[in-house]
C-alpha cells in the first residue's frame, strides 16, 4: 500500500494551482463624490454594488452621509482617467428610499478593461435606519448597527462589529467575522468560513463548506446550526452553561471529558448528544459530514 | 333819451284800470250757454273735420336733429353711466332656477383644501430634498506599487480519475454511505471551483478571488485525501 502514499502525494501537489507575483508601478485616478440627505423615520437605504469596498457606521446623527471614491489603476494617466468613465454610479431619494448602485461595464467597442476598477463607499446612517445591502467582488463592513439589517454578499468579505436588531445575511464564497452580534440573526453561508465572537441573542445558521467557529459567545438565548460538509467548533468559558442538543453525522463530535462521550450509532454512523439544565440557553447544532468540536476554556 | 316802445309801456302802465261788475260775466256766461244749447252751433261743429297730422313730421324729425340741442342731449345720452352685469348676477339666477347638489355646493371648498394640503406636501418634499448636498466632486492622481497575479491552474482533475479506475476494484467501499458522501463534498468543491475560475477570468485582478481559490483547493486536497486513505484502509 506504501505505493498509494506517493500516488497521493503526486496527486496532491498537483492539484496546487501555480501561483506567483510580480511587482508593478500604477496610476491611479479616484474620484470622490459626497452626498449628505436628512433622515425620517421610516427612511431606507439601498445599496446595489458590486467590486465596493462598502463600510457602514452606525451613528446617533439623524443625516445619512455618503463617500464614494470611484478609483482606476492603469499603467499610465490615460488609461486609468479614460476607464474611470467605465463606472456606473447613481446615488439618489426616491420618497422614502435612498438607492445607491454602481456598476463597472465595458462599452461595447471595447474588448477588455486595461485598467483595475473598483469602489470605495463609506456611509453613516442613524443607528435604526433599515439597510439594504448587496455586493460582488467586494467586501463589506457595517458596524454598530441596530434595527433591520439584510446583507447578500458575493464573492467577498463581511464583517460585523456590534451588530444588532433583527440581521439576514447570505453569503456565497467569502468570509464572514463577527464581533459582538446580538438580536435576531439568521445567517445563510455558502463556500463562507465564519468566526462569531461575542455573539448574544438568537441565532440561526446555515452553512455549506464553511467551517464555523463561535467564539466566546455572549448572552446567548438560543444557537441553531445546520451545517453541511463543515466542521463547527465553539469555544467559551467554564462560567457558561447550555443546554446542547448536537447531532454529527459521518462526522466527529468532540466534547470535553468532563461531559462524557457521546455514543456513536454504528449503523447511521451518527452521533448524538445532549446535556444541560432545561432552563438554560439552547444551543442545537447539527452537523453532516463535518465535527462538532466543543472547547471549554 | 328813451325810446318809444318803453315809453308805450309806461303809459300802457298809467292808463286807469276799468274794473268790469259781476253780473257782466254772469250775462256773458249765460248767452254763451244760450249759444252751445241752439241747435246750428251743434249741427256745426259736427260738421267739422277731424284735424289730422300734416305729413311733415319726417321734416320737423329731420329739423329736429338739426337742431343744436337735439346735439347736446346725444352727447348727453353718450354719456350716461353704463350698467355692466356681473357674472356672479347670471350664476345666482341660474342657481335659483337649477337645484344644487352638494358637489356643486362644496367642490371649491374641496378643491381649495387638496390644492392646500398638496401644496403642503409638496413643501415639505422639496424641503426634505433642500437638504440633501453635493459637498464635493474631486479627481486625484496618485501612483501605487502593486502586485500583478500570475496565476496558471491545472484543469485536469487526477483524484477523481484515481477514483474512477479504482472503485472497480473496490466496489464495497466506494458504495458506502460515508465515500460518497466524501465524493459528494468532493464533488461540491470542484463545481464551486468551476464556478470560481470563471468568475476569475471575468473579473481579474481581484486577489480575493484567488485567496478563495487556493482555500477551496486545500479544502478539495483534504476531501480528496479523506477518500483516497478511505480506500487505502
Amino acid at each position: 500500500m506504501t505505493g498509494y502514499r506517493y500516488i497521493v502525494v503526486f496527486f496532491l501537489l498537483s492539484m496546487f494551482p501555480c501561483i506567483s507575483y510580480a511587482q508593478e508601478t500604477v496610476q491611479v485616478i479616484t474620484g470622490t463624490y459626497n452626498r449628505t440627505f436628512r433622515y425620517s423615520t421610516g427612511d431606507i437605504i439601498k445599496i446595489n454594488a458590486e467590486k465596493a469596498r462598502i463600510t457602514i457606521t452606525g451613528s446617533e446623527k439623524e443625516e445619512i452621509i455618503v463617500t464614494t471614491k470611484l478609483i482606476s489603476k492603469a499603467r499610465t494617466v490615460e488609461i486609468a482617467k479614460s476607464e474611470l468613465s467605465y463606472h456606473q454610479y447613481t446615488i439618489e431619494k426616491n420618497k422614502d428610499v435612498i438607492d445607491i448602485e454602481n456598476r463597472i461595464v465595458l462599452p461595447k467597442h471595447v474588448k477588455e478593461f486595461q485598467s483595475v476598477l473598483f469602489v470605495e463607499i463609506q456611509i453613516s446612517i442613524p443607528t435604526e435606519m433599515e439597510l439594504q445591502v448587496s455586493n460582488n467582488y467586494g467586501n463589506t463592513k457595517i458596524e454598530n448597527k441596530n434595527g433591520k439589517t439584510h446583507v447578500n454578499s458575493g464573492f467577498g468579505d463581511i464583517f460585523l462589529v456590534n451588530v444588532g436588531g433583527e440581521l439576514k445575511l447570505k453569503s456565497y464564497y467569502g468570509d464572514l467575522k463577527t464581533d459582538g452580534l446580538a438580536g435576531h440573526s439568521v445567517l445563510d453561508l455558502v463556500l463562507t468560513p465564519a468566526e462569531i465572537s461575542g455573539a448574544s441573542g438568537f441565532i440561526n445558521l446555515k452553512s455549506s463548506l464553511g467551517d464555523i467557529v463561535i467564539d466566546n459567545p455572549g448572552r446567548l438565548r438560543a444557537l441553531n446550526i445546520e451545517s453541511s460538509k463543515s466542521d463547527v467548533t465553539m469555544v467559551y468559558g467554564r462560567e457558561q452553561e447550555f443546554r446542547y442538543f448536537l447531532q454529527a453525522d459521518f462526522g466527529e463530535l468532540v466534547i470535553p471529558q468532563s461531559f462524557g462521550v457521546a455514543p456513536r450509532d454504528e449503523i447511521t454512523n451518527r452521533l448524538i448528544w445532549t446535556y444541560g439544565d432545561p432552563d438554560k440557553p439552547e444551543i442545537n447544532i447539527k452537523a453532516n459530514f463535518g465535527n462538532i468540536i466543543l472547547n471549554v476554556e | 333819451m328813451k325810446s318809444q316802445p318803453d315809453i308805450l309801456r309806461r303809459l300802457i302802465r298809467e292808463l286807469p284800470e276799468y274794473n268790469v261788475p259781476e253780473e257782466v260775466w254772469v250775462n256773458i256766461s249765460e248767452i254763451l250757454d244760450k249759444d252751445y244749447e241752439n241747435d246750428n252751433l251743434k249741427r256745426s261743429i259736427s260738421q267739422l273735420k277731424p284735424l289730422t297730422a300734416p305729413d311733415q313730421w319726417p321734416g320737423i324729425e329731420k329739423e329736429l336733429r338739426k337742431d343744436e340741442s337735439d346735439k347736446v342731449l346725444a352727447k348727453a345720452v353718450a354719456e350716461l353711466p353704463q350698467y355692466l352685469f356681473k357674472k356672479d348676477l347670471f350664476e345666482s339666477i341660474h342657481q335659483k332656477i337649477k337645484p344644487r347638489t352638494a358637489f356643486a355646493r362644496y367642490w371649491k371648498i374641496a378643491a381649495m383644501i387638496i390644492f392646500t394640503v398638496m401644496g403642503a406636501y409638496l413643501v415639505w418634499e422639496f424641503q426634505k430634498q433642500s437638504i440633501e448636498v453635493i459637498q464635493t466632486e474631486e479627481l486625484l492622481y496618485s501612483s501605487e506599487t502593486v502586485l500583478e497575479l500570475l496565476a496558471t491552474l491545472p484543469d485536469e482533475d487526477e483524484v477523481l480519475r484515481f477514483i474512477e479506475s479504482n472503485c472497480i476494484e473496490f466496489v464495497v467501499k466506494c458504495d458506502a454511505p460515508i465515500f460518497q458522501g466524501l465524493l459528494s463534498h468532493y464533488q461540491d468543491l470542484r463545481q464551486a471551483e468551476m464556478v470560481l475560475l470563471k468568475e476569475i477570468h471575468q473579473n481579474q485582478h481581484t486577489p480575493q478571488l484567488v485567496k478563495y481559490l487556493v482555500r477551496i483547493r486545500k479544502q478539495r486536497n483534504e476531501v480528496g485525501k479523506s477518500m483516497i486513505d478511505y480506500l487505502q484502509g
